[in-house]
C-alpha cells in the first residue's frame, strides 16, 4: 500500500469507491458463457458459491484468473484430503492444553488411525471409550479443517453436496464416518453414476438404510425407495395409484429385490470394515421394472446385478434432471421458474449426460453461464452455518494454526457452531438432507428465524472481539480470534476509513454498502471525529505496533467496527 | 339430516382468571385474535411424531389380537400386558401416564386417520399434513398459515401492534413449522430459551433493491425486527408464568418443551398454536428387541410421548389453564400391518390421532381396524378420517372459526367429528344417533359388488381404495336423499386383491373392506 497516496487524499477529493460498476446484470437464461465485466463482484460471486467463506486473498486470485480460468482452477486444484490424524496428545502438552491426553498404545499424535481395525480393543474398557471419541472428534474435525486448509478449490464444497445428497445420519464407528467421507470424496468432482454405485454397497449406507437387512425371504425396501425418490430420479408428480411419473411402487418393490444380499459384517477386531455380497441372499428371480423405465427387466447379475441396476436408473433422463436442479440450488438459487427449467436445467443435463455423467463440464458451464452471474443470482443466497462460520472466520482474518493439535481442536469446535446453528454433519435430520435445500417456500430461509438469527449474532461478534457463546448445551468464551491489524493490511487503503469500510464491505458483502450505511460504520470505528482522525491514529498505531495502549485503543476500533459489519443482515448473505 | 344442537357459549370470558402474577388486564383483554370466534383464547398445541408411528403398537386392537399375532407377531406384546381401556382396545404397556390422561377423561381418540391415496414418502406425507393439500396438489402454505393470511394478510408488517402484541405461533425448537407458513412469511417464530429469546442489532438499513438480494436482504431484516419486537413479551410471559406440576419427567425433551409451552401460557401469553415435535418413530428395524416386543426404541418412544402428555395435563389443570388447552398429536403415516424380518415396520398408512385436553369428548371416535391374517405385505391400516376433518373440528369447535373459512382453508367437505365437547365450547349430543350404515355383498367379489345404505343425510361420498390407501375412484359425490339405497360398484376390471369402500356424510363414515378375486 502506498501511504502517501492516501495521506493525499485527505485533503482532496471524496474517495467514493466506483460503486456504480459493481452491479450485476439482469438475468439471463441459458448456458451463454459469462462476457461482462470482472471484478471483485463476480469473483467475490464465484468464490463464495464455490468455496466457503473466502478471504480477499483468495478473491483476489480468482480476479486476476478471469472467469473461464478461475473455474478451471477451482476444479484443478480440487484433491482428496489425506486422511485423519490422532489429533489428541500422547502425553501432556503444557503449549496448548485444550486437547486431551489418550494414551494409545498403537497410533501416535500426527499418525492416522484409518488404516486400524474398526474396533479398539485394548484390554481396558475407558481407554477403548476414549480412543473411540477422539477419532469420531478427529473426523468431524478434519472435514472442517480441510475446508480451512484447501485454498482454490471447490472440493469441500462439492463433498457437502453429496454429503447432503447420500445422506447417512447414523454411524457407529469413526472408521465408517471416514469411509463414508472418502467415498465421497473420491468421487466429488468426478462421476456422479460411479458415486451412486459405490454409495449404494457403501457399508455404512448398507446399515442406514436398512439394506444389510434386505434379503430374499424378507426384502426391505427402503433403500430402494430413497435410491429412486432421492438419489436419483426424484419423485414426481402423482400420475396414477402408485405412480410417481419418474417411478412406481412396483419399482421400488421390485428394485428392493435386486438389492438383496448385501450384507455387512459384525463388527470385530479382526473384520475389515466391508460389504460383502451373499448368494444365498439374494434373489435371483426376474426383476420386472414398469414403463417408467421402458418395462426393462433386471435378470440375475449376482454381485454384479446392483451396478446393471443403477445403469438401468441412469439411461432415464430424469435422473440427470434431478441431480442439476439439486446443484442448481446449492450453488445458485432455490426458484427455480419454468424457464430456468428448460433453459437452464435440461441443457445442464444434458451436458452431464453427454459426458457420461461426469459432473465437472456441466457444473462449469453454470459457473462459467452469463446466468450465473446476473442479479437474479448474486447475493441472494442465505449463508448455510458452515457458509456463516467460515466467513466469519477465515474470511475476515482468522489464521487456522498450522500445529495438529491446535487446528484440530479449532476446527472441531467450528464444526460444533455449526451443528448449534442446525447444519451438524453427518447428522442430517433426515435422509432428505438439509432442509434449506428442499424445504418449499422456504428454502435458505430455514438458516434464519427468530431462535437462530441471534445466536448468529452473538457468535459472530464474540468471535471477533472475545465473549461467550453458546455452546455443547452450555456457554463458553472465547478470545478473540480475528487478528484485525493483519486483516486490514490487506487492503488497499487501510487509512483512508472510507476506503477502509467500503473495501471491507465490498469482501465480505455482496453488493456496496450505500452512504448512510457506511456513515453509520464510520460513526463506529470514529465516533463524532473528522475522518483524518483515524488517519492519523492509524499511522501511529502502525508506527509503535509494540505499543499496548495504541494497539488496544485503535484494535478495540476496528473490533467494534467488524463487530457491527458481521452484525448486518447483509452479512448472513451471499 | 338431524342437525346437531350446537350450544354456543355466552362468553368466552365469562369467569376471568389471573394468571400468575400478570395484571388482570394483561390477560384476555387485548383483540388478538378477535376474528378466531368472539374473543376465543384457546390455545392448540400440535405434537408431531415424526417418521411415522405405528398406529397398531400404539392403541391394540385386542378384538384383532390372534390376526395381529400372525402377522406381526416378532414386535407385538403379549396380550396380558396391554393396557385396557375398553373391551376392546387398550394401549402399549410402557403408555401408563396416558392412561391415566384417558381415566380422568382428558383424552379423544380418533381412529385410523390419514389422507386419501397414501404416498409413503415421509417427506411428501409429512408436507401433505403441514399444508392439509390434497393428495395430488402441491401447496406452498400451511393449513394455518392460510387462516391466518385470511385474517391478518399484511403479516409480518405492521405487528406486533397494540392489537396483536403477541407472536400468532411458536414452534418449540430450532426449525420453525410448515403448519404456520403463510404466503409471504411464516406466522410462526422459533423459540428454545423462554426467558431469553435474544434480540439482534439492527444497525442502518439501507434500501433494498428489487432483485432476489433485496428480497433475502428484506426476509432476514424481518427476521431481526421480529425478534426484537417480540422478545420483551416472550420473556415476559416466561417470568410471569409458571409449571406447578411435579409429573415432568427427567430426561424427556418432549416434556422439556411442553413444559415451556405450559410456562408462556399461564404467563398470559396469548399465542394460539404451539407445535412441539419428537421425532425417531422412522422404525424400518429394532422397534422391538429381538425376543421381548415390551423393550426397544417404540417403547421407549412411547413412553417419552404419554409421560410428557401427562404431565402437561397435570399442569395445565393446577394452573388453571386447563379449559383453554387441547393437544394433538400426529403423524405423517401409520406403519404397515405386518412387520418385517428386521423386528422393524415399514411404511404404512392410517394411525389414530390423540387429542388431549380437559375439554375434549373423552371418547374413542371410530372402529378398530380390522386385521385380516391374510394380509398383503404392502397393506397399512385403511383410512377411516381425513385428517382434514380433524383440522376443519378444530377450527370449527375449538377456535369457533366460521364455517365459510373453514372450508376457505381447507378446501373440500369435511366431516365434523366430535373430539370437542364442553367448555364454553359446543356440545356433541346427538353426533351418535343417527350412524350410519352399510352393507356390502357378495364379499368376495368378482364381477360386481354392491352396497346398501341406510342414509341419514342426502349428501353422501363414495370412495374405492386399493390396499395401499390409493383412491382408485370416486363412487359419487351428491345429494342422492335420505333412506335406503342400493349402488352397484363394478369390480370385473379391478385386479384381484382387497379393496376398501368408504362412505362418509356430514357426520358420519363407514369404511368395509372386500376382496376381488
Amino acid at each position: 500500500m502506498d501511504r502517501r497516496s492516501s495521506i493525499g487524499k485527505l485533503f482532496g477529493k471524496s474517495s467514493d469507491t466506483k460503486q456504480t460498476e459493481l452491479t450485476a446484470p439482469p438475468p439471463q437464461a441459458g448456458l451463454d458463457p459469462y462476457t461482462g465485466p470482472w471484478t471483485e463482484l463476480q469473483a467475490g460471486h464465484l468464490m463464495k458459491r464455490c468455496t466457503f467463506g473466502p478471504d480477499q486473498s483468495l478473491i483476489e486470485q480468482a480476479i486476476g484468473l478471469g472467469v473461464d480460468a478461475a473455474v478451471d482452477a477451482l476444479f484443478d486444484n480440487a484433491k482428496v484430503f489425506d486422511p485423519p490424524v490422532k489429533y489428541t496428545y500422547d502425553e501432556s502438552n503444557e503449549e496448548f492444553d485444550n486437547v486431551p491426553v489418550v494414551n494409545e498404545p498403537v497410533v501416535s499424535y500426527g499418525e492416522t488411525w484409518v488404516n486400524e481395525p474398526p474396533i479398539v480393543d485394548y484390554g481396558d474398557q475407558e481407554l477403548n471409550q476414549r480412543v473411540l471419541n477422539s477419532r469420531f472428534q478427529s473426523v468431524y474435525a478434519w472435514t472442517y479443517k480441510n475446508i480451512y486448509e484447501e485454498g482454490f478449490s471447490i472440493m469441500s464444497k462439492l463433498w457437502m453436496f453429496w454429503h447432503n445428497h447420500f445422506v447417512v445420519a447414523d454411524f457407529r464407528l469413526p472408521l465408517e464416518q471416514y469411509q463414508y467421507a472418502n467415498v465421497l470424496l473420491s468421487h466429488a468432482t468426478g462421476n456422479f453414476k460411479q458415486l451412486t454405485k459405490d454409495i449404494t454397497i457403501n457399508p455404512s449406507m448398507l446399515r442406514y438404510l436398512n439394506g444389510n437387512e434386505n434379503n430374499r425371504i424378507a426384502p426391505n425396501e427402503n433403500y430402494a425407495r430413497e435410491l429412486l425418490e432421492l438419489f436419483t430420479v426424484g419423485k414426481g408428480e402423482l400420475a396414477g395409484p402408485g405412480d410417481y411419473t419418474t417411478f412406481t411402487e412396483d419399482d421400488v418393490i421390485q428394485i428392493a429385490r435386486v438389492l438383496t444380499g448385501w450384507i455387512i459384517d459384525i463388527f470385530s477386531i479382526d473384520t475389515v470394515l466391508q460389504s460383502r455380497f451373499i448368494l444365498a441372499r439374494h434373489d435371483i428371480g426376474q426383476k420386472q421394472l414398469s414403463h417408467r423405465f421402458n418395462n426393462e427387466v433386471i435378470s440375475n447379475g449376482g454381485e454384479e446385478e446392483y451396478s446393471n441396476l443403477i445403469d438401468t436408473i441412469f439411461n432415464q433422463d430424469a435422473v440427470s434432471e434431478n441431480i442439476c436442479r439439486k446443484l442448481y440450488r446449492y450453488f445458485l438459487n432455490y426458484e427455480i421458474t419454468d424457464t430456468i427449467e428448460e433453459e437452464v436445467i435440461k441443457p445442464m443435463a444434458s451436458i452431464l449426460r453427454d459426458n457420461d455423467y461426469e459432473i465437472r463440464p456441466a457444473l462449469s458451464a453454470l459457473l462459467k453461464s452469463e446466468h450465473f452471474y446476473s442479479s437474479e443470482a448474486v447475493g441472494c443466497m442465505i449463508k448455510n452455518p458452515t457458509d456463516f462460520i467460515v466467513s466469519m472466520t477465515r474470511g475476515i482474518g482468522f489464521e487456522m494454526p498450522t500445529d495438529i493439535a491446535p487446528s484440530y481442536f479449532f476446527s472441531l469446535v467450528f464444526n460444533i457452531f455449526s451443528a448449534e446453528m442446525e447444519m451438524f454433519t453427518y447428522n442430517h435430520p433426515d435422509v432428505a438432507g438439509w432442509k434449506a435445500y428442499y424445504q418449499e417456500p422456504q428454502y435458505y430461509r430455514t438458516w434464519i428465524n427468530t431462535y437462530l438469527l441471534p445466536r448468529r449474532n452473538q457468535s459472530a461478534s464474540s468471535f471477533v472481539s472475545g465473549g461467550p457463546v453458546a455452546f455443547n448445551g452450555g456457554t463458553a468464551q472465547v478470545p478473540p480470534l480475528i487478528p484485525v491489524f493483519d486483516y486490514i493490511a490487506n487492503f488497499e487503503d487501510p487509512y483512508d476509513p472510507n476506503v477502509l469500510i467500503d473495501s471491507i464491505a465490498n469482501q465480505i458483502f455482496s453488493y456496496p454498502i450505500t452512504t448512510s450505511q457506511r456513515d453509520y460504520l464510520k460513526e463506529i470505528l470514529i465516533p463524532g471525529l473528522p475522518d483524518y482522525e483515524w488517519t492519523v491514529e492509524y499511522s501511529e498505531y502502525l508506527a509503535n505496533p509494540d505499543n499496548i495502549q495504541l494497539q488496544n485503543a485503535v484494535g478495540n476500533r476496528l473490533q467494534d467496527l467488524l463487530v457491527a459489519m458481521v452484525e448486518m443482515p447483509e452479512f448472513q448473505l451471499m | 339430516m338431524k342437525r346437531r344442537s350446537f350450544i354456543q357459549s355466552s362468553s368466552a370470558l365469562s369467569l376471568p382468571f389471573l394468571v400468575g402474577n400478570m395484571p388482570f388486564t394483561a390477560v384476555g383483554k387485548n383483540k388478538l385474535f378477535n376474528l378466531i370466534g368472539e374473543e376465543n383464547d384457546k390455545v392448540l398445541v400440535l405434537v408431531q411424531l415424526q417418521g411415522g408411528n405405528d398406529g397398531l403398537t400404539t392403541l391394540i386392537p385386542i378384538d384383532q389380537y390372534d390376526q395381529l399375532a400372525q402377522v406381526r407377531s416378532n414386535v407385538l406384546v403379549p396380550e396380558s400386558s396391554i393396557l385396557k381401556i375398553s373391551d376392546t382396545i387398550g394401549f402399549h404397556p410402557s403408555m401408563q401416564s396416558m392412561q391415566e390422561v384417558w381415566d380422568a377423561g382428558q383424552l379423544n381418540i380418533i381412529q385410523s386417520v390419514a389422507y386419501p391415496n397414501q404416498n409413503r414418502s415421509h417427506f411428501r406425507s409429512t408436507d401433505i399434513w403441514h399444508t392439509a393439500s390434497e393428495p395430488d396438489e402441491f401447496l406452498t402454505t400451511g393449513w394455518m398459515g392460510r387462516y391466518f393470511d385470511l385474517n391478518y394478510n399484511s403479516y409480518p408488517e405492521g405487528y406486533p401492534n397494540s392489537d396483536c402484541p403477541d407472536p400468532f405461533a411458536l414452534t418449540i425448537g430450532t426449525i420453525v413449522s410448515e403448519t404456520c407458513q403463510g404466503t409471504f412469511s411464516n406466522f410462526s417464530l422459533t423459540l428454545t430459551d423462554p426467558y431469553n429469546p435474544g434480540t439482534v442489532n439492527i444497525g442502518e438499513q439501507g434500501e433494498a433493491p428489487n432483485n432476489c438480494f433485496g428480497r433475502e436482504l428484506t426476509y432476514v431484516r424481518e427476521i431481526a425486527r421480529q425478534t426484537n419486537a417480540y422478545s420483551e413479551v416472550i420473556s415476559g410471559a416466561a417470568n410471569s408464568g409458571n409449571n406447578l406440576s411435579n409429573k415432568y419427567p427427567q430426561q424427556n425433551n418432549l416434556a422439556e418443551k411442553l413444559k415451556i409451552v405450559a410456562r408462556l401460557i399461564s404467563g398470559g401469553l396469548q399465542t394460539k398454536i404451539y407445535v412441539v415435535q419428537i421425532g425417531g418413530f422412522d422404525l424400518h428395524s429394532e422397534q422391538v428387541v429381538n425376543g421381548d416386543p415390551t423393550q426397544g426404541n417404540q417403547t421407549q418412544l412411547l413412553n417419552q410421548l404419554s409421560d410428557a402428555i401427562c404431565a402437561f395435563q397435570d399442569d395445565c389443570t393446577k394452573l388453571g389453564i386447563a379449559e383453554r388447552v387441547v393437544g394433538m398429536t400426529y403423524s405423517e403415516f401409520g406403519r404397515r400391518i405386518r412387520s418385517n424380518e428386521s423386528f422393524g415396520t415399514d411404511h404404512g398408512t392410517a394411525a389414530p390421532v390423540l387429542v388431549f385436553g380437559s375439554c375434549v369428548n373423552p371418547e374413542i371416535v371410530g372402529d378398530n381396524p380390522e386385521i385380516d391374517n391374510q394380509v398383503g405385505v404392502q397393506e397399512g391400516v385403511p383410512m377411516q378420517y381425513d385428517f382434514r376433518s380433524v383440522y376443519a373440528t378444530i377450527m370449527m369447535d375449538w377456535f369457533e372459526i366460521p364455517e365459510e373459512q373453514v372450508r376457505e382453508v381447507l378446501f373440500e367437505d369435511f366431516q365434523r367429528l366430535p373430539i370437542i365437547a364442553g367448555c364454553n365450547s359446543v356440545s356433541n349430543e346427538n353426533v351418535e344417533d343417527s350412524p350410519l350404515q352399510l352393507d356390502l355383498f357378495p364379499n368376495p367379489a368378482h364381477g360386481f359388488v354392491k352396497l346398501q345404505l341406510e342414509l341419514n343425510s342426502s349428501n353422501v361420498r363414495i370412495d374405492l381404495f386399493d390396499a395401499r390407501g390409493s383412491l382408485i375412484k370416486n363412487i359419487s359425490n351428491k345429494s342422492i336423499g335420505k333412506g335406503s339405497h342400493e349402488i352397484t360398484i363394478a369390480t370385473q376390471h379391478l385386479p384381484a386383491g382387497s379393496y376398501f369402500v368408504r362412505v362418509t356424510d356430514a357426520d358420519n363414515q363407514v369404511t368395509r373392506k372386500f376382496v376381488k378375486m
